[in-house]
């Protein structure tokens, strides 16, 4: 205003004087955001701006239409993203265009540092575009205030810094250009000026999702205007104009679309330009008709239009015509609305609400002060006035809503702040001389300058003594100079500490002050881009999609681009479920590595530990069924992974792979294994074991840990060819020879696993020299492994799920020794020592093995060793589907093997069991539960009882026999005859010759209890007179039709092997409880 | 005739029932006819036995326990019980007929049947449980978590899903209490300004607009948005030395008292400003001998050397204050002006 009275000779010294600070606020404004830069390199920060940078450089390497069409294969897999559909191109568009500039002028830069270096050149830009805002709504001193202030405000230094390279650093240029062009037409009524803007606004659309603001704020302003009484045709062209062109423009871009007709968030503007049109309408009739038809007209007329606006919309909105408001839109007058239904958007840090410090922390002096501005703007308003009120309101909530609007405010109170200072300066700098505020820093100078500018446009006017004293006014402005330097050096202190952190690389500092930089990320993620395939598959929380993409150039299922809330909740639930779970969903989703971020050594806070809740959140809101929130804490209901952790948090995956030998650790001289930095406390589960993942890469300060999932193993696999089986009675006495001669000297045998039977071993082994039996009859030593199964003597054997962790020694130098006494049992098991060195006098047997393995033998639980004839051919009858009776109605099955066993000679069926035997020795069975009945009759049962007990004692196997004459019925019998005939005539003839000491091994007596066989009636007769003979009961049962016999065996109480059930295993319950074992077999 | 005999039927069902275990039907169509009426099945110690502490059943029992009456001080019961009733109301009426048949919304209060809290070994109220179809007489029902869930009716709805797997679409009763409260208020300003439509000045007050306008943006400033989405409490007194605190001494936490602190210093700090450019207005107009009363604090008469001075003070003191507030919050801030 005052520089309406500027005379002419003053206008070239004020030109200059304002284009020196104005060239001065940009220089400022890019160095301070150099920080980065300097205390660091060249680098792109955080997240988005990764994708942005890769985003760019395609487009500068394949060209702009190519990079319209792009579809990215990398992002999102398997459904990979059209990235320049979704994507605002103004950022990449504006960066390309510069090197494309700086290439034609053969100015060669490479595109990263144009990227890096974009954001604080455009912050000049801003503070150009806010000194024309500025100028245009109060006076153009008050707009070199704004510009200095917009050029240094923490505000927006936080989201433009070098490498900061996001929309929001172009945008807030474009959204004070868009502003300034807005008021200008306003002011001047100019089609020109309205075009100008929609062009401006057209930038801002494709540079940032912020455009709806704009597209929303100014027809706010247009109708508080027609309210307020100040409507004008200079009004009514510029909103014409601007609306129609600016949404005809923003339809160009293809992120946009149809969006500006088809979403209630563009419906105001809309709105207000039908209404415009109609009050266009009222004026230019007011004067032509007559008061009485203008009242009818209007006041009818407008309730009826209005009414059926809101009508037609919601119809539309009901249609599917019109969008209705996006959930972002609601988050934002409803604050709860986010947290309760789109957490994605509520877990994002940025959209919180803004605390009071977040306020000052960022606008400082300003803050106070801009209230002044806002407070002049509304005493002396006029018509582009009401815009930067509304503009302040309106921002202000919204920066109280969310902590990224911040953003928005900031702009508003600079200029208001501006105004609000230039005010007073106008008022205290009048005829005075120079103020001595001493020259420090370029910022200061700045605004001594922009004093010095008001003070000389004020100069002019008339000063006036009689109320203020020169004192006062003296000190005033000193002070409100020493407050601006303060304004300075905290923007300085806050652009240096907090907002300069690239976040891709860490940095601390040691306790005399040095710095360390962390670069962990960039570590892994280049070990990602040489270690693993090109198209190998990366996941990740989210957060790190776009830097493992941009940095690893690798492909990623969820980046942070969160468009696809269900893909993410996917991820979210392989993190938060169990190994075995995850590993499913990981296969599904075709998963390679998986990546997570591990603070807990360094103390770094922003870990996914610290995320997992979201990620457990998130998973919930999509499979509400498999994750519950409530199971990730701790009883007390606390979030923690301490030692009150609750059993689900200790087993995810998430867990699992950030704690992975992480208790192994220590992080200080005087903390216990496993303390947790970050969280402060031990970790609650410390031995982790991993299953379906190993560890891939774990980065130096363990921030970054890669996991690789394993593909499953097909079967496991054995050695046969290195099992051998040393003849006991040669070797022992070989093995003392050796001893004798040479103590000294160590013979290994090469075998890998020896077996051994107590029971036979004590039987042959050293029953020839019973005088000078010596105390113990075998030493093993040397072993490099004893699998002992259980280490406990309460414990006799493994179940369920604990089979998983059987005990096992374990020596490096192959110090193992297992010792055994002479009634066959071990009597140590461990470190050979010197006690047992001093008792080698009275040890019958060493084997030294060098490394070698120990392991119990294997107890085949069923079997029928003794046969003639085998029955491969029936093969092919059962892959064509026969089941087992078909086979035997056919002649096959048992009554096949049963004719040839018949004609056998007891030797050829003796000399082909022994083979049977070594061969199952070889592969580690040691007992053997073995069946005859293939005989069926009474002299082939006793020929094959016979073979089993007359078994060589060359063969260190047990056999414990089993009469299986009830195995099935033969020709010509029936089921009655048959019992008959072993109920009277086979037992008791078993029964005698094992009175007589033959058929030693004879323990047990077996029946097939089936349907059409041995029904249960006859099976309990035969098991009870077997019972009585004194064998145990044991017996095949439900092998293919379920008929009770289990249940009736139950009864009987028997305590022998019981074989053959198939699927129902609920008939465990009824064995459970009496000591018995139950094989249960595949259906073949 | 016929009639009589009807009746001795009936008598002997009511006994037979009572005398022995009730099947299922039995149970359901006793049900049924409980929640005919209502949707809440309001227990005694009879029923309670009959319909949710014996099989066999075939349905779910979502029980509150609560103390409604007067003489019990449970201010959490009533609201707790109108969100349950809630609930109940949409099962019963936006539910499929099977899925009514699976889940029954029952109460307990303490003043009518105290035994059934002994027997659940309960003292504290209100508590909801589920008894799934299959609980047996002394199991432990499922209890809902209040204290995380929060007991708002589509919080139960969600316990109700997550337990039985039928699903409830809950259904409010519309408030009509914020739109009526709208509507009075919009009436008591439209019949204000009515009443007043001859002097409607004050619309054109831009002091008031003025003021309304900065009361927004110290509000906001001040971090009262956070307030309302956060709840902090008011003040916090340290446990050992019982000493009340208004300021947290954390960035990312505030107390409420603390943003009044800092929106009442903003407040006198613009307030300042706005003393020093009015002393200097002041002065300009004294010279030109007019007289307007223009200014805010002309009223007050002060000398305009007066008022500038007191701005000064104001701001100088009072920005000093707030920078001091800010460094107790933001640990290591180095800067700091009259007063650390």
């Amino acid at each position: 205003m005052t520089l309406a009275t500027v005379k002419n000779s003053r206008l070239g010294a004020t030109t200059l004087l304002t284009f020196v600070i104005l060239a001065l606020a940009w220089f400022v404004g890019f160095a301070s955001r150099l920080f980065a830069i300097v205390r660091f390199e060249s680098i792109i920060h955080e997240f988005d701006p990764w994708f942005n940078y890769r985003a760019t450089h395609h487009m500068v390497q394949h060209g702009f239409y190519n990079f319209l069409n792009w579809f990215d294969e990398r992002a999102w897999y398997p459904l990979g993203r059209i990235v320049g559909g979704t994507v605002y191109p103004g950022l990449m568009v504006t960066s390309g265009l510069i090197h494309w500039i700086l290439d034609s002028l053969n100015f060669h830069v490479h595109i990263r540092e144009i990227c890096v270096f974009l954001a604080p050149t455009f912050s000049g830009l801003t503070a150009i575009a806010t000194y024309f805002l500025t100028k245009e709504l109060w006076s153009p001193g008050a707009g070199l205030f704004a510009a200095c202030f917009i050029a240094i405000s923490p505000g927006y230094t936080s989201r433009s810094v070098a490498g900061s390279y996001d929309n929001e650093g172009i945008a807030i240029f474009a959204l004070q250009f868009t502003y300034f062009l807005w008021v200008k037409s306003l002011k001047t009524g100019s089609i020109m000026w309205a075009a100008l803007c929609a062009l401006s606004y057209f930038y801002m659309v494709s540079a940032w999702g912020g455009y709806v603001f704009i597209i929303n704020l100014i027809p706010l302003h247009a109708l508080a205007l027609i309210i307020m009484g100040r409507y004008s045709s200079r009004l009514f062209v510029s909103y014409t104009s601007f609306y129609c062109l600016a949404t005809i423009l923003s339809m160009q871009v293809p992120f946009v679309g149809f969006q500006p007709v088809r979403t209630s968030e563009h419906m105001p503007a809309f709105g207000i330009f039908g209404l415009l049109q109609i009050v266009a309408l009222m004026h230019y009739a007011r004067n032509r008709i007559t008061r009485q038809q203008f009242m009818t007209l209007f006041v009818g007329g407008l309730t009826v239009l209005g009414g059926l606006a809101v009508v037609v919309y919601f119809a539309l909105v009901w249609g599917g015509y019109v969008a209705p408001f996006s959930g972002r839109f609601y988050s934002l007058w409803d604050t709860g609305y986010a947290k309760i239904h789109i957490p994605i958007i509520a877990s994002v840090s940025e959209h919180q609400p803004t605390t009071w410090v977040s306020f000052f922390f960022d606008l400082h002096i300003t803050a106070a002060v801009f209230p002044v501005g806002l407070w002049y703007c509304i005493k002396k308003v006029n018509d582009e006035r009401v815009f930067i009120i509304l503009y302040a309101v309106s921002a202000v909530y919204f920066a109280g809503v969310m902590v990224r609007l911040m953003l928005t405010l900031t702009p508003a109170v600079c200029v208001l702040a501006g105004i609000g200072f230039s005010y007073t300066f106008e008022r205290y700098l009048k005829d005075e001389e120079k103020n001595g505020s001493g020259a420090g820093s370029k910022d200061e100078k700045m605004y001594d300058k922009a004093a010095k500018n008001a003070k000389s446009k004020t100069t002019t006017t008339e000063g006036e003594e009689n109320g203020v004293s020169v004192n006062v006014r003296t000190v005033i402005a000193v002070l409100l100079l020493i407050f601006l330097l303060m304004f300075v050096v905290h923007a300085t202190y806050v652009t240096s500490n907090a907002y300069s952190h690239p976040s891709v690389v860490l940095q601390s500092s040691t306790q005399n002050g040095d710095r360390i930089i962390m670069d962990d990320f960039r570590e892994a993620y280049h070990w990602l881009r040489e270690n693993t395939a090109d198209d190998a598959r990366i996941m990740s929380w989210w957060d790190y999609g776009y830097q493992i993409a941009g940095m690893a150039n690798r492909t990623t299922l969820v980046d942070n681009n969160t468009w696809n809330n269900s893909h993410i909740a996917l991820v979210g639930k392989a993190m938060s479920s169990n190994e075995s779970a995850a590993y499913e969903i990981m296969t599904e989703l075709d998963v390679d590595y998986i990546l997570v971020i591990f603070g807990g050594v360094i103390g770094y806070s922003g870990d996914d530990i610290n995320k997992f809740l979201w990620m457990v959140r998130i998973a919930q809101g999509e499979h509400p069924k498999d994750i519950r929130e409530d199971n990730y804490f701790s009883a007390s209901g606390e979030y923690t992974t301490g030692a009150a952790a609750s059993e689900t948090m200790l087993n995810c995956l998430m867990y699992k792979m950030s704690y992975y030998r992480f208790g192994e650790t220590r992080v200080g001289y005087n903390q216990a294994g496993g303390f947790d930095r970050t969280r402060g406390y031990v970790i609650g589960k410390k031995d982790i074991t991993l299953e379906y993942i190993e560890e891939a890469y774990t980065t130096e300060n363990w921030l970054v840990r890669i996991y690789k999932r394993k593909k499953l193993p097909n079967r496991p696999s054995l050695k046969n060819a290195d099992v051998t089986i040393p003849i006991k009675g040669k070797k022992s006495q070989q093995a003392k020879k050796q001893e004798g001669s040479n103590p000294t000297s160590r013979h290994c045998h090469q075998s890998l696993i020896y077996f051994f039977a107590a029971k036979k071993f004590a039987e042959m082994g050293f029953s020839t020299n019973k005088d000078c039996m010596p105390e113990f009859q075998l030493l093993i030593t040397g072993l490099k492994q004893i699998v002992q199964i259980v280490d406990n003597s309460d414990q006799q054997f493994l179940k369920g799920g604990e089979m998983k962790n059987i005990k096992i020694l374990e020596s490096k130098n192959n110090n193992l020794c297992i010792l055994v006494d002479n009634s066959g049992k071990f009597s140590y098991v461990g470190e050979f020592s010197e006690e047992i060195q001093k008792k080698k006098e009275d040890i019958g047997e060493v084997i030294e093995t060098c490394g070698g393995i120990a392991i119990p033998g294997f107890v085949d639980g069923h079997s029928h060793p003794v046969f003639a004839g085998d029955r491969v051919h029936e093969f092919a009858m059962k892959l064509a589907g026969a089941s087992y009776m078909d086979v035997q109605n056919a002649g096959g099955g048992i009554m096949f093997t049963t004719t040839r066993t018949r004609e056998a000679k007891e030797e050829d069926l003796k000399r082909d069991f022994e083979k049977i035997a070594w061969k199952m020795l070889k592969n580690g069975t040691t007992t053997l539960e073995a069946k005859s009945g293939y005989g069926l009759d009474i002299e082939t049962e006793l020929k094959m009882l016979r073979v089993l007990s007359n078994i060589s004692p060359q063969i260190p196997l047990e056999i414990s026999a089993t009469f299986c004459g009830a195995h099935a019925i033969p020709k010509g019998s029936t089921e009655i005859q048959q019992t008959r005939m072993i109920c009277d005539e086979l037992l008791p003839k078993i029964e005698h010759e094992k009175m007589a000491g033959n058929l030693g091994n004879v323990e047990n007596i077996d029946v097939f209890c089936e349907k059409g066989v041995f029904e249960v009636a006859t099976s309990r007769e035969i098991l009870q007179r077997g019972k009585e003979a004194g064998l145990a009961v044991n017996f095949h049962a439900e092998e293919l039709v379920y008929i009770g016999g289990v249940e009736m065996g139950a009864k009987l109480g028997p305590n022998g092997a019981r074989p053959v059930d198939k699927k129902k295993a609920f008939l465990i319950l009824y064995l459970c409880p009496m000591e018995s074992y139950m094989t249960l077999l595949p259906k073949l | 005739m016929e009639v009589k005999i009807c009746l001795l039927v009936a008598v002997f069902g009511i006994f037979s029932i009572s005398a022995q275990v009730q099947t299922i039907e039995e149970k359901v169509q006793g049900l049924a006819d409980l929640t005919a009426r209502s949707p809440i099945v309001k227990f005694n110690l009879d029923k309670w036995k009959t319909y949710v502490r014996s099989q066999p059943r075939n349905y779910s029992m979502v029980v509150m326990f609560t103390a409604l009456s007067s003489s019990v001080n449970c201010p959490i019961c009533r609201p707790a019980y109108e969100e349950f009733l809630i609930a109940a109301n949409s099962h019963r009426y936006t539910s499929s007929e099977s899925d009514k048949k699976k889940v029954y919304f029952g109460i307990v209060d303490y003043e009518d049947a105290p035994q059934i809290f002994q027997q659940m070994n309960l003292n504290t109220a209100p508590i909801l449980y589920h008894f799934g179809a299959k609980l047996g007489a002394k199991k432990k029902p499922e209890q809902m978590d209040f204290q995380r869930q929060g007991f708002d009716a589509d919080a139960i709805g969600k316990f109700v899903t997550d337990q039985t797997e039928v699903h409830i679409r809950i259904l409010r009763p519309p408030n009509y209490t914020a739109p009526v409260v709208i509507i009075l208020l919009a009436g008591l300003v439209l019949g204000l300004l009515y009443l007043k439509r001859n002097s409607l000045d004050f619309l054109f007050n831009r002091t008031t607009w003025g003021v309304v306008c900065l009361a927004i943006t110290f509000i906001f400033m001040s971090g009262q948005m956070w307030n309302h989405i956060r709840g902090p409490p008011f003040m916090i007194s340290n446990p050992n030395t019982k000493e009340a605190s208004f300021i947290h001494g954390s960035t990312q936490f505030q107390l409420v008292a603390e943003t009044y602190i800092v929106a009442a210093l903003y407040c006198v700090i613009t307030v300042g400003f706005i003393c020093i450019n009015e002393a200097a207005d002041v002065s300009n107009n004294d010279k030109n001998k007019q007289n307007k009363s223009k200014g805010l604090f002309a009223q007050f008469n002060l000398h305009p050397n007066t008022l500038a001075i007191i701005g000064l003070v104001a701001i100088c003191v009072f920005f000093s204050f707030l920078l001091s507030v800010f460094r107790s919050k933001y640990r290591g801030y180095p800067y700091s002006f009259l007063f650390s």
